[in-house]
């Protein structure tokens, strides 16, 4: 059954059960590449094994895209109204932090832009949800 | 635009995520729709309006 074909009432229980599945094989394949690099053997499967954790990464964009396509029109404005102000927030928030390091602020790793990113998301999400169910 | 969603429901003793069920959306959508938050695509107001058996501008209006 295409996504879109999905009653809507189902997409939050489906997205949960892809989006686990989709995790559970992200996980895996980190935890499984050190050993695959190890015992590659030729060249091209040692890069294959090293660039495996990538495929899951892509795969969560289709998992995101088949949820974009089964919940209705609404809550797809909310979403991208929720994504446009995060977006605003985190640039906001990133040209502050650059001056800020220049007042002194330690200097933070670039890993710590996702979850950065992610935290100001559900942050977003969270007082949406609050305020529109009021 | 104001609408006559809540008043149409009521009538036919429908529940909202009855209403949410027939028309496929969400329960959310329903009361965001009811409670004038957000209106509708065409294509969600044709269904609304077939659902209750009459024309759009019955259900829908300007403000």
């Amino acid at each position: 059954m295409a996504a879109a074909e999905v009653p809507v009432k189902h997409a939050p229980r489906i997205y949960l059960i892809e989006f686990t599945l989709v995790t559970a094989l992200y996980v895996g394949a980190v935890l499984v590449r050190p050993w695959l690099v190890a015992h590659a053997g030729s060249e091209p499967l040692v890069f294959v094994a090293k660039v495996l954790p990538g495929v899951p990464v892509w795969l969560m964009l289709l998992v995101a895209r088949r949820q974009y396509a089964r919940i209705d029109e609404y809550a797809r404005k909310r979403l991208l109204e929720t994504i446009t102000i995060s977006f605003g927030i985190a640039s906001c928030a990133m040209v502050t932090y650059i001056f800020l390091i220049d007042a002194g602020l330690p200097k933070l790793s670039i890993a710590w832009a996702w979850p950065a990113l992610g935290a100001v998301w559900l942050l977003t999400a969270g007082i949406r949800g609050i305020v529109d169910r009021g | 635009m104001k609408n006559k969603l809540a008043e149409l429901r009521a009538q036919r003793d429908m529940t909202q995520g009855e209403l949410a069920d027939a028309l496929n959306v969400s329960r959310q959508t329903i009361n965001a729709l009811e409670t004038g938050r957000y209106d509708p695509s065409l294509p969600l107001a044709f269904a609304i309006a077939r659902l209750f058996k009459c024309r759009i501008e019955d259900v829908f209006s300007p403000k």
